[in-house]
């Protein structure tokens, strides 16, 4: 990619989270997805000599990366991709998905972040959850909690996809036979159930009217 | 700790100083829970 006049990675952490995702992705792939979670429930040393493997690792790749990812927000980062500038990022299908014009979107791939250690594969994930929540005052309880109920439905998720192709559903019902071949990648690379590490970010649903 | 990884990301071969840092935090952040 160097090479070719590519930086290899497009990399952006002005907002922060996007480098704490790739050291979760670090982490879980060089010590396992058992070792992280009880590194962030507090019950591993982060002066562990397997954490320092990791940013040690870590540092070998930055000569890799674009500089001065601190001043760069990931909207950023992914325009870069999508302007042949950078070659690859560590960003959900979404966020690189949203800077690519529908042309464009053909030649964006995607694929599970890579092995580092065999013994821990690459069956977990670090996989954003953004989700509707409803509001402990609502003023219409009911109501909001039917809204909610429908928007986990197919029909809602269907309704959202066809606004939205940088997005999978999560409802099993869902029609996938819509789906670009981007959107099917993510869809056959699912991790072992329950190899989640979630970052959460909620929006509120919208208190309704009383009827 | 998004300010320790975003100094490591400038400053990245003070990997026992980053660590430890955290480590502090971690100690001060379960301390007070």
């Amino acid at each position: 990619m160097q090479k070719d006049g590519l930086v290899p990675f497009a990399f952006g952490d002005k907002d922060g989270w996007p480098a704490m995702g790739t050291f979760d992705y670090l982490n879980m792939r060089a010590n396992g997805y058992d070792f992280h979670i009880a590194l962030l429930r507090g019950e591993k040393s982060w002066n562990s000599p397997q954490v320092k493997q990791v940013f040690d690792l870590w540092r070998g790749l930055l000569p890799y990366h674009q500089k001065g990812a601190n001043g760069r927000t990931w909207q950023e980062a992914a325009q870069t991709l999508a302007q042949k500038k950078a070659g690859m990022t560590v960003l959900g299908l979404p966020h690189p998905g949203q800077q690519f014009s529908a042309a464009d979107r053909e030649d964006l791939d995607f694929f599970p972040f890579p092995e580092i250690d065999p013994a821990h594969g690459q069956d977990a994930v670090e996989a954003p959850i953004d989700g509707f929540l409803m509001s402990k005052k609502a003023r219409d309880r009911d109501g909001a909690k039917e809204l909610l109920k429908f928007l986990a439905t197919p029909q809602a998720e269907d309704s959202y996809l066809k606004s939205d192709p940088n997005n999978i559903a999560v409802n099993s019902g869902a029609d996938t036979a819509a789906y670009t071949p981007l959107q099917k990648k993510p869809s056959n690379s699912s991790p072992v159930p329950g190899r989640y590490r979630s970052s959460w970010t909620a929006t509120p649903a919208p208190i309704l009217p009383r009827p | 700790m998004i300010q320790a990884i975003q100094h490591f990301l400038n400053k990245p071969d003070d990997i026992d100083g980053l660590v430890n840092d955290i480590e502090r935090q971690k100690k001060q952040i379960f301390s007070a829970t």
